[in-house]
């Protein structure tokens, strides 16, 4: 019935094409950039921490540290398929990173994390958007494609979160892996024991919506 | 009156044994240090330090310096060119008691080793340990279990150590048998009860292989010759330990032993954790053993011994340990003892550390008391 009204008046047939097409890409672009059907909305880490973990050439010795001083700010929104996570911006404080020996802590900055001039730049990362596919009384799960820069000096770096709404806040865990190579660091060693150069990065914070402030996590050391 | 005599015997035991240091050792768990090889030459820990270790000794003292080894010609040539690694260690142990029914004891007891560990090639060392003090320390004698006679100069360890890869490790020679927490202290009633007292290093073939997440140790053993007569046991047994969450920081284990000798035999099961969390950890054992005496009477006995520890690293240099025990002997040699125990123990240096106690014993089954403090102080060369 359409087709032929559509014949007998060729104007209407027109404008309505037109109408229609507006209408569609309105309805479709969300679904076809994963985007939202709410505004975005800024969030703040209100409890964070890293923690990384590396092996070493000892069987049974691995280095394990962490920072409860993680700062970070994202914009989330929901979306149709799921929610949906731009503008990420994350820092960890160097000197918040500790290991539990103080004199390894003063080698780990000294190796790791100090530049040809002395420098000792903030762990940083910057994350592009991601869709994080919602699921039903589980975890929703998702890969945070980014940069890491390590000494100041970013290098691809992806991470692989799950986040769990609780109330207003979404609890988030991520895992990632830093490869010194990567970044032109030799893996360090002290008497004998060797790292790996394969670091393990864990992440674990709550954002809740909020002021798009950088916020400290647990307080500061 | 002969049981109050005995009890006091067993109190002055008691306090000589006590106040080994709790420095670094199991509780080293807490940094992810869950077996003894990563710092110590010997997989059962104890004992001379490798180079990482001698790091870490220096590194987690109040000084916190780096370690240096020494380089020089004297260096090398006492070395062997690094193959030998020894040292002098003087431990100076006092400590004062009230037993509520007995006159208040001091006992000082000062003790010179003498440790050694030759590389002889890239997978065979020796290793040895000669122990000379002026003060007894044997642990408590029981009907069912007598003491091992002292000795004022004593080898606490002569090893043949073969590693062909860095999962295993077989040694033959006499030592103490290997024992769940390892906790140093021979005073523990998990110690002192099980024959695990200084003067006890039977000879043995025991194997250390280990993998990411366990370490299995198997051993037999055999009398070393200065166990009294009828006491001299053989027998073999097993540790095996498993870290839980992978990372290094929660080992729970299961430990067996079983031994006989002319006067009687024992088994012994035991079940063991090392848990660490960063600046504070829990160390937790408890055994049971069975005895089966056929010496001087024909008697079955029984035994709980129970140990707890938890510290806190205060500072690296700093440990604070609260420690309780619990002992039952079922009759016909009943005995049901509790004590608890606040220790600190401080680094100053990589060769010098101190270790301050205040323990409480109470029989539960007379109500008296056995309060005690201790001091010791260790002192070592480092190379």
């Amino acid at each position: 019935m359409i087709v032929v009204s559509l014949r007998m008046q060729p104007w209407i047939n027109g404008r309505l094409l037109t109408l229609w097409i507006i209408v569609l890409a309105i309805i479709a672009w969300p679904c076809v950039t994963g985007g939202t059907a709410g505004d975005s909305t800024p969030v703040e880490v209100q409890r964070g921490s890293v923690a990384f973990d590396v092996g070493t050439n000892m069987l049974s010795l691995s280095v394990h540290g962490t920072s409860d001083v993680l700062r970070a700010s994202a914009h989330l929104r929901d979306g149709n398929q799921g929610l949906v996570i731009e503008h990420v911006e994350a820092t960890v404080p160097i000197e918040s990173l500790t290991t539990g020996l103080r004199l390894r802590d003063e080698h780990m900055r000294k190796y790791i994390f100090t530049t040809s001039t002395g420098d000792i730049p903030d762990l940083r990362f910057s994350g592009s958007s991601v869709t994080c596919p919602a699921a039903a009384d589980a975890p929703s799960g998702c890969v945070l494609p980014g940069e890491l820069a390590v000494r100041g000096t970013p290098r691809p770096f992806a991470v692989a979160l799950k986040i769990s709404r609780k109330g207003a806040a979404f609890r988030v865990t991520g895992d990632g892996m830093v490869n010194l190579a990567e970044y032109g660091i030799p893996a360090p060693s002290q008497l004998g024991v060797k790292t790996d150069e394969e670091v393990k990065v864990h992440l674990d914070f709550t954002v809740r919506p909020g002021v798009p402030v950088s916020t400290s996590g647990r307080g500061a050391r | 009156m002969m049981r109050a005599r005995v009890l006091t015997h067993l109190v002055v035991i008691l306090a000589a044994l006590e106040a080994t240091p709790v420095l670094a050792l199991p509780t080293m768990i807490r940094l992810g240090y869950d077996t003894c090889v990563a710092c110590h030459l010997s997989p059962q820990g104890g004992g001379l330090l490798n180079e990482y270790g001698r790091g870490i000794d220096e590194a987690q003292s109040l000084r916190g310096n780096e370690y240096r080894p020494v380089d020089n010609e004297l260096g090398r040539i006492m070395t062997w060119h690094g193959r030998i690694t020894q040292d002098l260690r003087l431990v100076v142990q006092d400590t004062r008691m009230w037993p509520s029914h007995q006159q208040a004891a001091n006992v000082l007891r000062p003790r010179l080793m003498y440790r050694n560990v030759t590389q002889l090639t890239r997978t065979v060392r020796v290793s040895g340990t000669i122990t000379g003090e002026t003060e007894a320390a044997p642990r408590p004698a029981r009907v069912y279990d007598p003491g091992t006679p002292p000795a004022s100069a004593f080898v606490t360890t002569a090893l043949v150590h073969y590693r062909p890869g860095k999962a295993l490790e077989l040694a033959a020679g006499r030592d103490q048998l290997p024992t769940g927490i390892n906790v140093p202290d021979l005073a523990l009633f998990i110690k002192s009860r099980n024959r695990l007292g200084y003067y006890d290093a039977p000879l043995q073939l025991k194997m250390y292989w280990a993998g990411q997440r366990y370490q299995v140790v198997p051993f037999v053993y055999g009398p070393a010759g200065n166990e009294p007569a009828g006491e001299r046991e053989s027998g073999g047994g097993a540790l095996a330990e498993f870290d839980v969450l992978g990372r290094h920081r929660t080992v729970v284990g299961l430990s067996a032993l079983q031994a006989g000798a002319r006067s009687g035999g024992r088994r012994m099961v035991g079940t063991y954790a090392r848990l660490g969390f960063g600046a504070w950890g829990i160390l937790a054992e408890h055994d049971v053993t069975d005895r089966a005496r056929n010496s001087p009477t024909d008697v079955d006995v029984r035994q709980h011994a129970t140990y707890g520890q938890l510290f806190w690293a205060l500072r690296e240099w700093l440990v604070v340990s609260a420690i309780g025990e619990r002992l039952s002997v079922e009759p016909p040699f009943e005995e049901r003892l509790a004590a608890g125990k606040i220790e600190i123990a401080t680094r100053f240096t990589s060769f010098a550390s101190v270790a301050v106690h205040a323990r409480v014993q109470r029989d539960l089954l007379t109500g008296r008391q056995s309060p005690a403090v201790g001091f010791q102080a260790a002192l070592k060369t480092v190379h």
